[in-house]
């Protein structure tokens, strides 16, 4: 499989999010454009306001002031409206653009490509991950154009009015993010100790919480809630001490908005009076000082949502580097052997698999699987019994050994997967009549094909009437059907496909003992002309192979049941 | 939520009364900045206008602009700090007592369902932000908006009544309204959320037999699709709200030009409406941005909600209450009539059984799998309740003793046993956090596990992380042996301990348990689905009357 080398993967994060940003790109610029409107609108209201006002105070009533204002109002409300609902759409597009190219990666590559995770991990990864890219469309993006571009309009317009206040404005403005880095720089390395520790005290919960029936089995309820109350503690205490000096950087713009909306207000006011003691070359009316004032908190209001721009960025920035680290692992394209006439005889010869990540699967391993008979794979979890299972559809990787199939090597991504019938826990059903459920075996299939798999894997004849229709629809996911008429439907598929191989994982866990032993008799009655191999650790099941390995993390042993 | 926090013992709660308050005070300081900045340009211009500059007080105005700019900056940073400390703090007592109230209603052995413990976590997260993101926000905008309508009072009575009315609007009926009428779509959205991951994850479990039968394209195609769909649902449910906030927004600025109108046309003061209309813009925004939480308070309150009842019930319905409970003397005999037991609320009674344990005795029980062994055991350790029919301990009854009582005297070693993350040695103590390094030693050795450890890698100090677990599964069994048997019990409870094990490994072990047995009042369960000669002992089997009530 290849990896990138670390030059690429830099630039591979930043290049992903380009890449999905680009169908929402245009709606990012009219956000962008709306946005600004609506502080053109908040100018309209401030100059109405302004004007009224300041006629009034000359003896000069301005009643299109108010009007301008009531116009201000309704431009804002309605570019407000539509910038929100068109950056939420760019927020939406980025995700599904990122979204669409893992589900085509995982359609192109296969299930190899999702190894290396639990199968919790990657679900999470391939929803909760691309959401958090939503931020960087939605609010960084437009964010920081509008944090540059708005207080810029607004302190032209300020200067219009009155150039001192502009210029306490641009001070402000510009001393600013000195403060800021200077109380940020030290907390960013304590917040990530930060981090981890809350993940610890998560997973220390989590961990007791899953397990509580042990724990109190043991009388240690006490103890291990204990345990929980000072890792929280501990964690309180030390997030404190992180705050007190992150939330600095919030104060200083605080302080800085603040103060600055307060000197404008003295300066002005004093200018009016006429009491100012410093000539600043320009005469103050009340509409220019209402403006003033009044467009003073819309100046700081774009650069008041950078800190939590920040974090929109930052997430986005984590997730797209991963995601596109994710989609980069291509495993090796696989070529799918032409379709097996009769049940094969698989050979492994000391096999030891890696995943494609590079973990070890399984080592040295030794059996050999005939046709019409029912081999198991033994083993705790772990142990690597699904390993040897995929190393048939080339998707774990041999460093040692020898897989033969009626002889012939099969070399590494080689699949079997056209001769192949897969049962795993739980069979992927959708909805629409069990009919098609089987049919996706085998598209082109004959009715009279159908009919006769379901036969024979038991659906048609079986004691529940409710599975003889077979156009019966399903509920969503195959609701309203029981383990063992879930495995049945499997099985059908196995048989529409007539597959001589069949790779069976862990068929049985979901399955009552009942549902089980009827799962094994159809078995055993399908299994002439058919290599089965399973992996499974029911005893039942172990008790029935004609073949039982027992897969260790260290040495296989062998008994023959 | 004010009643999760009570029900915790009102942790922090100087830190919370006194951030609340913070946040009161930042919210009124900035809008007291703005109204006195409008009053302070407007009067001190009409002033100036009329030549009376220099009469005009210009002092006590400005410095009340400039205190109110710092106190806005220092309750701001004050109300973040303790807020947060608050939060800690509700965190730091809601997670022990959920955990408390989680293993105590837990019946029998089993880990909780990976479902059910990401519904706790997301609960307990919802309900400790809701402290933060929502309460103290609340308080913020009521003392923005109440200083604002004393603003608008003080300009002119009119305006006043203007400003309660569209402040109740805004703040009250328009959000109430929202959260009725989406409370159906936050609901469709959720089953929504919820179905659309398990498909997702249909489609990650499946990936193999998809690709074999080449229908990977389609089943990708189709959850694509739906993802596409929940965000859409997601984002127009997120939009109704956003719509709200601005229309607060709104609101508030048509108010304030109202407010300036009547200045203008001479009714009131003007110097005073110019305050006001600033005060009731101010104010206004901090409603607004109040509205669009309004989306996460709904989840707090609900989370609170599940974890009010959680916490609500320490004890579990069937542990008589200590001051009526009887003193255990003697565990043996333990007696079982006519017992009728089921692993929980909504699953199948089973038994009636009966059987009898005598001091000294190994007993072995058989069924076939399934048949409720495992929960036997655990209803004979009180881990769930009697439904009928009788089970004394000693002559007691159980159902007049602490299930602690019981507890303390029977172990368990379970078929597959669980571990939590860390170190062996600290797992096995978990029985005997006394325990010295030679009773450690003493168990493994009846257990017969003293070889495998001593040639395994870690050792005592293997590590267990999350569902990996360095050792096969007999070695896991007689690990999970050796634990009970570090606590000591009087009757040790095994189930399926010599599958796997061959011939002479499985001697040792019924000889070491034999042996341990004599040793003092104990007495040996063994549970299986077939009996085994090694042990000797008598053998029942007692589901075999073909007496399973349903």
């Amino acid at each position: 499989m290849t990896v990138p080398d670390d030059k690429d993967r830099r630039g591979s994060g930043e290049a992903a999010l380009r890449r999905w940003g680009m169908p929402g790109r245009r709606l990012v610029h009219l956000g962008v454009a709306l946005q600004l409107l609506a502080t053109g609108g908040w100018i309209a209201i401030a100059f109405g306001i302004g004007i009224s006002v300041g006629g009034v105070a000359e003896g000069i009533p301005r009643s299109e002031g108010l009007i301008l204002s009531a116009a201000g109002v309704l431009i804002r409300a309605l570019a407000i409206r539509a910038s929100d609902d068109i950056l939420s759409r760019a927020g939406m597009l980025i995700v599904s653009e990122a979204r669409k190219e893992l589900l085509e990666s995982l359609s192109r590559s296969g299930p190899a490509w999702l190894a290396g995770q639990s199968h919790g991990a990657r679900v999470s990864q391939i929803i909760d991950r691309t959401a958090q890219l939503e931020g960087h469309a939605a609010r960084w993006l437009p964010g920081i154009r509008v944090a540059l571009l708005g207080p810029l309009l607004v302190v032209m317009t300020v200067a219009s009015q009155s150039w001192l206040s502009a210029l306490l404005l641009m001070v402000s403005v510009l001393v600013l993010p000195i403060f800021i880095w200077l109380t940020a720089s030290g907390t960013a390395a304590e917040a990530r100790a930060q981090q981890t520790a809350l993940d610890h005290l998560s997973g220390v919960f989590q961990s007791r919480a899953a397990q509580s029936g042990l724990i109190r089995a043991f009388r240690a309820i006490g103890r291990e809630t204990a345990e929980i109350a000072a890792k929280a503690e501990i964690l309180r205490q030390r997030t404190l001490s992180i705050l007190r000096i992150a939330f600095l950087s919030t104060a200083v713009l605080e302080f800085f908005t603040s103060v600055s909306i307060a000197l404008v207000a003295v300066y002005v006011g004093f200018k009016l009076l006429g009491v100012f003691p410093f000539a600043t070359g320009e005469t103050l009316t009340l509409t220019e000082g209402l403006v003033a004032l009044l467009l003073a908190p819309e100046f700081f209001a774009p650069i008041r949502k950078l800190s939590s721009l920040h974090h929109d960025r930052g997430d986005a920035a984590a997730a797209s580097q991963f995601l596109s680290d994710w989609l980069a692992e291509k495993p090796q394209p696989l070529s799918r052997l032409p379709k097996l006439s009769k049940a094969p005889v698989i050979t492994y010869a000391g096999v030891t698999l890696v995943w494609p990540d590079g973990s070890v699967g399984v080592e040295g391993l030794n059996l050999t699987a005939k046709p019409g008979s029912i081999t198991v794979l033994s083993g705790p979890s772990g142990s690597g019994k699904s390993t040897a299972l995929l190393a048939l559809l080339g998707q774990s990787r041999l460093v040692s050994g020898t897989i033969h199939v009626d002889g012939a090597l099969l070399q590494s991504g080689m699949s079997l997967g056209d001769s192949t019938a897969f049962l795993g826990q739980t069979p992927w059903l959708m909805e629409g009549t069990i009919s098609e459920n089987i049919a996706i075996a085998r598209p082109d299939a004959a009715d009279e094909d159908i009919r006769r798999a379901a036969e024979l894997a038991g659906i048609t004849t079986s004691a529940d009437p409710s599975l003889a229709d077979l156009q019966r629809p399903l509920a969503r996911h195959g609701s309203g059907l029981s383990g063992g008429q879930r495995q049945r439907v499997a099985l059908a598929r196995a048989l529409l496909r007539e597959a001589p191989l069949w790779l069976l994982d862990e068929p049985t866990a979901h399955l009552d003992p009942e549902a089980e032993r009827a799962f094994l008799d159809l078995l055993k009655v399908l299994s002439p002309q058919r290599t089965i191999i399973m992996a499974t650790h029911a005893p039942a099941m172990k008790a029935a192979a004609d073949l039982c390995v027992e897969l260790r993390p260290s040495i296989p042993e062998f008994h023959d049941d | 939520m004010i009643e999760l926090w009570h029900l915790l013992g009102r942790p922090a709660r100087g830190r919370l009364i006194l951030a609340l308050a913070l946040s009161a005070a930042a919210g009124a300081s900035g809008v007291i900045l703005l109204g006195l900045s409008g009053w302070f340009l407007t009067a001190a211009a009409l002033a100036g206008m009329s030549g009376g500059g220099y009469i005009f007080n210009h002092l006590y105005p400005s410095a009340g602009v400039r205190a109110a700019a710092f106190a806005r900056v220092l309750t701001r940073y004050g109300e973040q700090l303790l807020g947060h400390d608050a939060t800690l703090g509700i965190s730091a007592a809601l997670r022990p007592k959920v955990f408390v109230a989680a293993a105590q209603n837990r019946r029998g052995f089993m880990p909780l369902p990976a479902a059910d413990l990401a519904a706790i976590i997301d609960d307990v997260d919802a309900a400790e932000a809701g402290f933060l993101k929502v309460i103290s926000p609340l308080f913020a905008m009521a003392a923005s908006l109440f200083v604002a309508l004393g603003f608008a009072f003080a300009a002119d009575f009119w305006s006043g009544c203007v400003a309660v009315l569209t402040a109740s609007l805004a703040a009250i009926v328009l959000p109430f309204h929202l959260v009725r009428s989406t409370g159906n779509s936050t609901e469709t959205l959720a089953s929504l959320t919820e179905e659309t991951r398990q498909r997702t994850a249909r489609l990650v479990e499946n990936a193999t037999e998809l690709e074999t039968m080449n229908a990977l394209g389609l089943a990708s195609g189709d959850v694509r699709r739906r993802l596409e769909t929940l965000s859409d649902k997601e984002r127009s449910l997120d939009g109704a709200f956003r719509g709200i906030s601005t229309i607060t927004g709104a609101l508030g600025a048509l108010t304030a030009i109202f407010i300036v109108g009547r200045g203008t046309v001479g009714d009131a003061d003007l110097a005073l409406c110019v305050a006001a209309a600033l005060a009731v813009i101010a104010a206004f925004d901090a409603a607004a941005a109040m509205v669009s939480v309004l989306n996460a308070a709904n989840r707090s309150r609900q989370a609170a909600r599940r974890l009010v009842k959680r916490v609500a019930t320490p004890d579990p319905d069937w542990n008589p209450p200590e001051t009526y409970a009887h003193r255990l003397e003697g565990l043996f005999p333990i007696v079982a009539s006519g017992l009728v037991f089921s692993p929980s609320d909504t699953a199948p009674r089973l038994g009636p059984v009966d059987f009898e344990i005598g001091e000294g005795e190994i007993v072995q029980l058989v069924a076939p799998s399934g048949t409720g062994k495992s929960t036997l055991a655990e209803t004979l350790m009180r881990l769930h309740p009697i439904l009928a029919g009788k089970l004394t301990y000693g002559g007691v009854a159980a159902s007049d003793l602490r299930m602690a009582s019981v507890l303390e005297r029977i172990a368990y070693a379970p078929q597959l046993p669980a571990f939590l993350p860390g170190l062996l040695i600290e797992q096995l103590k978990i029985a005997h956090p006394l325990a010295v390094d030679d009773d450690v030693a003493r168990a493994l050795s009846i257990a017969c596990a003293q070889e495998f450890l001593a040639q395994s890698v870690g050792g005592l100090s293997s590590e267990f992380s999350e569902g990996v677990y360095p050792f096969s599964g007999g070695e896991l069994r007689r690990l999970g042996i050796a634990r009970a048997l570090l606590a000591d019990p009087q009757l040790l409870i095994l189930d399926e301990p010599l599958a796997g094990l061959d011939d002479t490994l499985a001697q040792c072990l019924a000889d070491n348990l034999r042996a341990w047995v004599m040793q003092k009042p104990r007495a040996l369960l063994v549970i299986g689905h077939q009996s085994a000669d090694v042990f000797g002992g008598k053998v029942v089997t007692p589901f075999h009357s073909g007496a399973q009530s349903s």
